[in-house]
C-alpha cells in the first residue's frame, strides 16, 4: 500500500504545503576556537559547521601556488539517525558528500586572493531528517562568511522532489525514502549561478523543469534568511564594539 | 555614524557599476559590476591618488576579518629558527599588528639581509636562532617559505638574548650588548623609533 | 603548527598559578560556570548538552533490546563511546582524534562502570527484562564539539545529565518461552510508562592539573599546555572514590597524590550540588516548554 504523502486537502505528512520549506534556524559563532562557525537547522535536521583558516598548507605536496586549497570533511554523529549506527569516518557516503560540499564552496570562495593557504571546512551532522546535504552547504556558507573569507556570493542549497504527482520542496526523511526522485540544488542567488545539481531516480523532463524551478525558489528563500542572519549577527557585534570605525 | 546612515551588505550584493566606482577592500569586479565579497558596511570615499580609475572608492568594511596571511609588502614579526651560511629560517608569528593563529614559514636569504655590500654578509653575524626579527615580505617565495627581507633601517633584530641569557640592548645597527657581561654581539639590528 | 604561548605568556601563567591567581580570575579550585540542556536529541532515549566555558559536548543514551552476556544473565550492558569532532580542532580531521577519543572513552568507562560493568554508578540489574534472555543494552555516545580543556569532567557531567533524562520504555512479555525459543514481547509506546534512572550514584570526575608545584581544578587549554601531570578522580555523592586516572609524564610523590585526592573529594561536594541544581533547572525549563 503506497503511503499517502499528500493528503486529499493538499497537506504533507508533517502538515506542510507542497511548496513550503521547514522551519529554519541558524546561529553564528558557536565554536570559539574556530575562525568561523555556524549551526543550521531545517526542521529536525541539525548540522554544525566550523571553518579553520586561512593558514599554511599542512601537506606541502598539495599546495596550490596561485590559489587557496579548500578541504572539507563531513561526518555524522552516532546519534544522528533513528537507529544508532557506528559510522566509520571515511565511509563512501561521507567521502562523496565531503567532495560535493567542497566543490560547491570552492566555486564561491575567491581562492585567488589567498594563494598558498589552506581553508578547512568541517561539518558535523547532529540530527538527520532528510536534506542533510543542503543543511551542510548552508551551514558551511554561514561559517565561511563568519570567518571573513571573501566570497563571490552566499551559497544556498535546497532539495526538492516529486511524489503523488506533486512537486515537493524540502523533503524530510520519510519523503526522501518514498521512492521518488530527489533533486539537490546549490545556488549563488545574487549571481544566479548553480554550483551543485544532483538527482537520483527517474523523472520525465517536463516534470524535472517544474521540480527544478521549485528547488530554485527554495534556494532563494533560504538565501534571504541566511543574509538576514549574517547581517543581524554582524550588526550586533559591531554595535557591541561601540561606534563602528572605518 | 548613525544607524540610519549605514548600509549593511552581505557577499554577492550588487554595489554599483565598475565604470562609476573603484573597487576597494571587501569588493570584487565581475562583468563590469562591483559586488560585495564579505559582510560589512558599504563605505564610499575619495579614490586613492594612485588608482587607475577616477571614480570614488567603494569598500565593504566593519565585519569580521579573516585571519592574517602574509602578503608581499607587509611587515611581519617572526622568530629565527635555523641559521645556515646562506639563509635564515623564520617562523612568522605576526603580520602587521595581528597575531596569526598558525605559524607561517619564511626565509631570509643572504642577499636580502641588508641594502649595502650584500655579498659580504655573514649570516651568523646578523641573526642567531631564537632572535625576534621584523622583516618585510618580498614575495610568496618557493614552495616551502615566504621570502623575507630586512634590507631597511627599521627592519632586523628587535629582541635577542645574549649567550649569558639576558635580553640585549642595541648599541649600533651592527651590535647589541649584554647588560650583565657587557659583551657585544653582532646582529643586524632594527632601528626602532 | 598552532602558535603556542610566548615565553612571557608562559611565565605569566605559571607564576600566576604559583601565587594562586589564574588568568580568568578564578581561584585554584573554582569551576567555570556551566549550562545544561536536556532532551536535545529527540530520537534518543535521553540526551544532554553541556557548555562549560568554550567546551561544548553532547551526549545521548540509546537503549536497545538484546541478549545479556552468558556470564551475567541478570544484568544489562552499557557501552560508552566518545568521538572528538573535527569541528573542535583541525587536528581531529580524519583519524587524528581517535587517540584522544579512545582515551576519554576508556577513562569514562573505568570511572563510571568499572572494568566489568559492575560499578555502583548504574544499577545494571534494573536493565534486565527476562533473566538470561532479554535485557536492555545502553549505548552512551558523546560528541565533543568544541574543546577548551577539561574534557573528562565535562563529559562526566554530560553523561550524568543524559542518564537523568533517559527513559526506558516498559516491556510487556506476552508469552513465556521455553529455554530455546525467543520470547514474545511488546514495547510500550506510552511515554508515561517510561522508567527513569536514579542518577544519584553516578559520580562526577574532578581533574586536578599540576602546574609547577600547584594543582588547579578545571584547567583551560592554555593551562593544560603547561601542565606537568594531571589526575582525574571520580567521586560520588557518598564521598567514595570510584576511579582514578593519571595522565602526563612527570612523577608524583605519594603524599602529594593523597593530598590531591582529598582536595578532589572536597571540590566534588560543591560540584555535585551544582550539577544536580543545573539538571533540575534544565528539567523544569523543559517542563515549562511542554
Amino acid at each position: 500500500m503506497a503511503l499517502e504523502f499528500i493528503s486529499p486537502e493538499g497537506l504533507r505528512l508533517d502538515g506542510r504545503r507542497p511548496a513550503e520549506i521547514r522551519q529554519l534556524r541558524a546561529n553564528l559563532g558557536v565554536i570559539d576556537k574556530a575562525d568561523g562557525s555556524a549551526t543550521f537547522e531545517m526542521g529536525n535536521t541539525k548540522v554544525i559547521a566550523a571553518v579553520y583558516g586561512p593558514h599554511e598548507v599542512q601537506n606541502r605536496s598539495q599546495q596550490l601556488l596561485d590559489q587557496a586549497l579548500v578541504k572539507c570533511e563531513y561526518s555524522m554523529a552516532n546519534f544522528s539517525t533513528g537507529d544508532r549506527r557506528r559510522k566509520q569516518k571515511g565511509d563512501r557516503r561521507s567521502v562523496e558528500i565531503s567532495l560535493v560540499i567542497r566543490q560547491s564552496m570552492e566555486a564561491a570562495i575567491m581562492t585567488h586572493l589567498l594563494p598558498r593557504t589552506q581553508i578547512d571546512i568541517f561539518v558535523h551532522v547532529l540530527q538527520a531528517d532528510g536534506g542533510t546535504r543542503s543543511a551542510c552547504i548552508n551551514a558551511a556558507s554561514l561559517a565561511l562568511a563568519d570567518a571573513g573569507i571573501p566570497m563571490r556570493d552566499i551559497v544556498a542549497s535546497c532539495a526538492s522532489g516529486y511524489l503523488n504527482n506533486t512537486p515537493l520542496l524540502d523533503l524530510n526523511y520519510l519523503e526522501d525514502s518514498g521512492g521518488g526522485p530527489d533533486v539537490t540544488i546549490a545556488l549563488l542567488p545574487k549571481l544566479d549561478k548553480i554550483t551543485l545539481l544532483q538527482m537520483d531516480a527517474k523523472l520525465p523532463l517536463e516534470m524535472f523543469e517544474k521540480v527544478f524551478e521549485l528547488g530554485n525558489k527554495g534556494c532563494v528563500a533560504i538565501a534571504n534568511y541566511m543574509r538576514n542572519v549574517l547581517l543581524e549577527n554582524t550588526k550586533d557585534l559591531a554595535f557591541a564594539r561601540g561606534v563602528v570605525k572605518v | 555614524m548613525t544607524a540610519a546612515m549605514e548600509k549593511w551588505r552581505a557577499p554577492g550584493e550588487l554595489l554599483g557599476w565598475a565604470s562609476e566606482y573603484t573597487s576597494g577592500r571587501g569588493t570584487y569586479v565581475w562583468n563590469n559590476k562591483i559586488y560585495a565579497s564579505v559582510v560589512g558596511i558599504e563605505v564610499v570615499s575619495q579614490p586613492p591618488v594612485a588608482a587607475e580609475t577616477k571614480g570614488p572608492l567603494i569598500e565593504v568594511v566593519g565585519g569580521k576579518r579573516h585571519g592574517a596571511v602574509p602578503e608581499p609588502g607587509l611587515v611581519v614579526t617572526g622568530k629565527v629558527g635555523k641559521v645556515t651560511g646562506k639563509t635564515a629560517s623564520v617562523e612568522i608569528v605576526c603580520v602587521g599588528s595581528r597575531v596569526v593563529k598558525e605559524k607561517f614559514s619564511g626565509i631570509v636569504r643572504q642577499q636580502d639581509v641588508r641594502a649595502t655590500e650584500i655579498d659580504k654578509v655573514e649570516m651568523y653575524n646578523c641573526f642567531r636562532p631564537g632572535d625576534i626579527i621584523k622583516a618585510e615580505v618580498l614575495s610568496l617565495g618557493d614552495a616551502r617559505s615566504y621570502f623575507l627581507t630586512t634590507a631597511k633601517n627599521e627592519l632586523g633584530v628587535v629582541s635577542a638574548t645574549s649567550v649569558a641569557g639576558a635580553k640585549m640592548v642595541p648599541v649600533s645597527w651592527q651590535e647589541m650588548m649584554c647588560p650583565i657581561t657587557s659583551q657585544k654581539e653582532l646582529r643586524k639590528v632594527a632601528k626602532v623609533v | 603548527m598552532v602558535v603556542g604561548l610566548s615565553a612571557a605568556e608562559r611565565r605569566y601563567l605559571t607564576d600566576g598559578i604559583a601565587q594562586g591567581l589564574r588568568n580568568d580570575g578564578r581561584g585554584l579550585y573554582d569551576f567555570r560556570a556551566f549550562s545544561v540542556e536536556l532532551a536535545i536529541i529527540p530520537q534518543a532515549n535521553g540526551s544532554a548538552r553541556v557548555r562549560l566555558g568554550a567546551t561544548d559536548v553532547i551526549t545521548s543514551v540509546k537503549a536497545e533490546l538484546g541478549r545479556p552476556q552468558a556470564s551475567r544473565p541478570s544484568q544489562g550492558r552499557v557501552e560508552i563511546n566518545i568521538e572528538c569532532s573535527s569541528t573542535a580542532a583541525p587536528q581531529f580531521e580524519g583519524r587524528g582524534g581517535e587517540d584522544l577519543s579512545l582515551e576519554l572513552s576508556r577513562a569514562l568507562y573505568r570511572s563510571l562502570l568499572c572494568n566489568n560493568g559492575t560499578g555502583p554508578a548504574i544499577d545494571l540489574s534494573a536493565l534486565t527484562v527476562i533473566e538470561g534472555k532479554l535485557c536492555w543494552n545502553l549505548f552512551i555516545d558523546g560528541l565533543v564539539l568544541s574543546s577548551d580543556g577539561n574534557l573528562l569532567d565535562v563529559l562526566a557531567i554530560a553523561v550524568k545529565a543524559a542518564l537523568s533524562n533517559t527513559g526506558i520504555p516498559k516491556v510487556e512479555v506476552t508469552s513465556a518461552a521455553a529455554a530455546e525459543q525467543e520470547a514474545d514481547f511488546e514495547i510500550s509506546d506510552n511515554p508515561d510508562d517510561f522508567s527513569g534512572f536514579d542518577v544519584s550514584h553516578v559520580p562526577v570526575i574532578i581533574t586536578l592539573t599540576k602546574v609547577g608545584r600547584t594543582y588547579i581544578v578545571d584547567a583551560t587549554e592554555e593551562e593544560e599546555s603547561q601542565m606537568s601531570s594531571a589526575i582525574s578522580i571520580a567521586v560520588n555523592s557518598a564521598g567514595h572514590v570510584c576511579g582514578i586516572t593519571k595522565r602526563g609524564g612527570a612523577g608524583l610523590d605519594p603524599s602529594v597524590l593523597l593530598d590531591m585526592i582529598s582536595v578532589a573529594k572536597e571540590v566534588s561536594k560543591s560540584l555535585l550540588s551544582t550539577v544536580d541544581a543545573e539538571i533540575m533547572a534544565a528539567e523544569s525549563r523543559g517542563d515549562d516548554q511542554m
